[in-house]
């Protein structure tokens, strides 16, 4: 009888054990929403001003990482993201994109893209893989865990210029949270990026030696090199060229821009060109 | 008895049948379903052009599956669009008027990003004429084309009227000199607020125009500090030398000027300005090779210059490594290089390792930007090198003859084409190797071989041109030397080991004896015929003799020639010098 007393006792102590174990984790999980609760109507707003600050800067860094990557693939891949149907060539263990052959007509083709293609070319980035690493980068949920995150969508349009790239990104995000006053909003929307990342003048650069090599009587090579570092010193300055000739007729670039501005890194636009 | 046997064949008989038909049932649709997919798979695995590939790639005039291909897809041949009419290369006019005109793109292309194929060439499009784009009387001065130049004036906030564009000046630095601005002056924006450009640019405060050295400093109304900071000038034309600015960023005076082209304007990332020699400096560079008078010999000669201008070039070039002690492996991967100069980086343009184009420093007769040195790319021409001399339905029996006095060059001449040095020459890139020296009536044993060994890394036939070793002049005395091997190609030389040198040559001592004598018979017989055989018949019967004698005893016997030399001294002299003029081209192989 005795036995059965203790046995019930030591029951009912695990019990009452794994529910306080359980509602003090319960707090500690649920503390923010908890303590908000009992946040004045001014701390909530400096809290979500604070917040909206913090949030801003994440998307600001996570767009920019996601899409430094985004124009690292599509400048090694002569502008494009999807190379589908694109004929490439193969040297020093790379494809590179040919955008200048003759078809079977002999006819000269120019397959580089324009830059109003490349931005597009961004935007299949976005699509096919940009949105998800952007949105595994910001980690919202992480944000709700404090307040409550209403995001709408997201649009990211990509501007580029000779020397940057501007991103617009329009997203608007409603914040909000709940206190024992009532709920405060902040309605906050993204900056515009800058990416230091010479694009425009890489293109450029691309489309003076595709433009030569289109033209029968040009070949883009010795004194015709030397004629677009004469002709265009504020651009080449800071682009360098490198070419590789596979045969006579096969030959690969590669542009490189040089850092120049704090914070900016190399970065590369490759392709090849077929004249057989 | 014999009933229930037959009646119970004929029931296996029938169930085998049943079951045959069941399985016939049963797999008819299953083969008819797949003979179908895969006329289906064949379909979709099919290439030729597609007109559109459709989202997400939303290519144009491709070459792909018709699974990939979401427009018109045209089968082949030609598989690569070039007989469809949409494809056809034009010049396209983009519809963003920030975007210049682009040569060749495919009409379909054009139209899908919104633009306007135009058939014409680009040149002869007037809103596609590149030039010099000034607006405002020098706020900008920028080599667009016509339509770009259009849309910069109307971003800038300026009338069409204010736009000037000089056509055909495509060089930056010049247009931004005949963009200048002029008409310059102070914009006072009230405040202590002062902003100094052309007049035109003054859109929001009161414009005091200064002259001769009067800067935004000398206007009382501005509140600002002189010289508070150098940077590179920002008005057009001013951009490559060193400027002061004023507290409020307004450009002043020069403070060090850097004497563009020899050195630019340049800002750190610290943001500290300084005069950037644009020079590369080439002191680091071993020197280039250069063919010598008897390649594949190179010698390595020093690069014209140490320091290379901007926007100038010089050849950098590597054919083999024969003479040149640096590098003893075989001319794999070695080619001929531009160095091209581009402000203090050396650019690097690689003319392949096939050495199918060669850099040659630029005649005077080039149009050339700048001044010294520039490179160009000519082709190696060393394709028909060995073809020199071979053509003859006869060349067999020519190079045959053609070592031996006294009738042999006449003969290789007569047999088949023959081989000299200006020949040689014209066939393109190519060489005389002399072997065995012409001696008055005898033709020589040479070869005709590229100047500038070719790269075979990408030639297909490496092993056919490495074998043609040993294949000019009087090929079948004709042996394979070193020079001539490396000459061929990215060949590697195998010398003969010393047995097998002397059988070669003994067997050629023993061959040019007995040739040396066929070819001496008509003179021996001249000789001898009237005056020896003149009582048995005369020359004929010489010829006979001859013929049908010693020729074959000395091939089936060799050494009845030592009693035959001893009885016929005239003839062993005259078999000894050619023998001799043999042992020389021998000699000279085994050296």
């Amino acid at each position: 009888m005795r036995k059965r007393g203790k046995k019930g006792q030591v029951t009912l102590f695990i019990i009452i054990a794994i529910v306080v174990v359980s509602i003090a984790l319960l707090v500690i999980f649920l503390w923010p929403q908890i303590s908000g609760l009992f946040m004045s109507k001014e701390a909530a707003e400096q809290y979500l001003a604070t917040q909206a600050i913090q949030l801003q800067k994440t998307i600001s860094e996570c767009i920019e990482k996601e899409s430094l990557r985004a124009f690292d693939i599509i400048g090694k891949q002569a502008g494009y993201y999807d190379k589908t149907g694109l004929r490439t060539l193969y040297f020093a263990g790379n494809d590179y994109v040919v955008v200048m052959f003759k078809n079977e007509a002999k006819q000269r083709i120019n397959k580089l893209p324009s830059l109003g293609q490349i931005e597009n070319e961004y935007q299949l980035f976005l699509v096919k893989e940009g949105n998800e690493a952007i949105d595994k980068c910001i980690n919202l949920a992480a944000f709700k865990r404090n307040m409550n995150v209403d995001a709408g969508e997201r649009k990211i349009n990509a501007m580029i210029y000779p020397d940057v790239i501007i991103l617009n990104v329009d997203w608007p995000i409603k914040l909000s949270k709940t206190t024992t006053q009532g709920t405060v909003e902040k309605l906050i929307n993204q900056q515009q990026i800058m990416l230091l990342l010479p694009f425009g003048n890489l293109w450029r650069t691309a489309n003076t030696i595709v433009d030569c090599e289109t033209r029968v009587d040009c070949n883009f090579e010795g004194i015709e090199w030397d004629r677009d570092i004469w002709n265009n010193p504020f651009r080449s300055q800071y682009i360098s060229k490198e070419a590789r000739s596979l045969n006579k007729d096969q030959i690969v670039f590669i542009l490189e821009s040089s850092p120049y501005r704090p914070g900016e890194l190399p970065h590369k636009f490759n392709f090849a060109i077929d004249r057989s | 008895m014999e009933n229930k046997t037959k009646k119970k064949v004929n029931k296996i008989f029938e169930k085998i049948i049943s079951v045959f038909m069941i399985l016939i049932l049963v797999m008819a649709p299953v083969s008819v379903s797949f003979s179908f997919s895969s006329i289906e798979v064949s379909a979709q695995e099919q290439r030729g052009c597609c007109l559109d590939t459709g989202p997400p790639s939303n290519k144009q005039c491709v070459t792909t599956t018709k699974a990939e291909c979401q427009g018109r897809f045209y089968t082949g041949p030609p598989y690569d669009c070039s007989n469809i009419p949409d494809c056809k290369p034009q010049t396209c006019i983009p519809k963003n008027k920030k975007e210049p005109c682009m040569r060749n793109k495919a009409a379909a292309e054009c139209i899908a990003i919104g633009g306007v194929p135009d058939p014409r060439a680009l040149e002869e499009i007037p809103q596609c004429k590149p030039g010099c784009c000034i607006i405002a009387k020098g706020v900008k001065a920028e080599v667009l084309q016509y339509r770009q130049c259009e849309e910069l004036t109307k971003t800038l906030g300026y009338d069409l009227s204010m736009m000037e564009f000089k056509e055909g000046i495509v060089d930056e630095v010049e247009c931004k000199k005949i963009g200048s601005p002029y008409d310059l002056g102070c914009c006072v924006l009230g405040g202590g607020d002062c902003r100094y450009g052309t007049r035109a640019s003054c859109t929001e405060g009161s414009f005091v125009p200064l002259a001769g050295g009067l800067f935004c400093r000398d206007v009382a109304a501005c509140a600002l500090t002189s010289h508070s900071y150098k940077d590179c000038g920002k008005l057009p034309g001013t951009e490559t030398d060193i400027y002061w600015f004023d507290s409020q960023g307004n450009q002043e005076d020069l403070a060090e000027s850097c004497n563009y082209p020899e050195a630019i304007c340049e800002k750190s990332e610290l943001g500290t300005v300084y005069c950037k020699s644009t020079r590369c400096d080439l002191s680091a560079a071993k020197g280039s090779q250069k063919m010598s008078e008897r390649p594949p010999k190179v010698e390595v000669t020093e690069l014209p210059t140490t320091s290379l201008l901007t926007g100038t070039s010089i050849c950098y070039n590597f054919y083999t490594h024969y003479g040149d002690n640096r590098m003893l492996e075989r001319s794999t991967g070695l080619q001929n290089q531009i160095l091209h100069c581009n402000f203090g980086k050396v650019e690097i343009e690689g003319l392949g390792t096939d050495r199918q184009k060669l850099c040659v420093p630029a005649t005077v007769s080039d149009e050339s930007p700048g001044a010294t040195f520039h490179a160009n790319v000519k082709e190696n021409k060393w394709q028909n090198c060995s073809q020199c001399g071979k053509g003859g339905a006869l060349d067999f029996l020519g190079d045959f003859v053609g070592p031996f006095p006294p009738v042999g060059r006449g003969l290789n001449a007569l047999f088949g084409e023959y081989c000299t040095k200006e020949a040689c020459e014209n066939y393109g890139d190519c060489v005389y190797m002399e072997k065995t020296p012409s001696l008055l009536v005898t033709a020589p044993v040479a070869s005709c071989v590229p100047k500038y060994p070719p790269g075979t890394a990408s030639l297909h036939t490496s092993a056919t041109e490495c074998g043609k070793c040993g294949g000019g002049v009087a090929d079948l005395w004709n042996l394979c030397s070193k020079e001539e091997c490396l000459a061929l190609g990215d060949c590697q030389f195998r010398s003969y080991g010393t047995v097998e040198k002397w059988a070669i040559g003994a067997l050629l001592t023993y061959s040019s004896f007995i040739v040396g004598r066929i070819v001496w018979i008509p003179v021996d017989c001249l000789i001898a015929g009237p005056t020896v055989y003149a009582k048995a018949g005369g020359i004929p019967t010489c010829y006979k003799l001859r013929y049908n004698s010693w020729w074959f005893k000395s091939i089936t016997e060799p050494f009845k020639l030592i009693s035959w030399i001893a009885k016929n001294p005239l003839a062993s002299v005259t078999t000894i010098i050619t023998t001799a003029s043999a042992f020389m081209g021998l000699f000279q192989k085994i050296k």
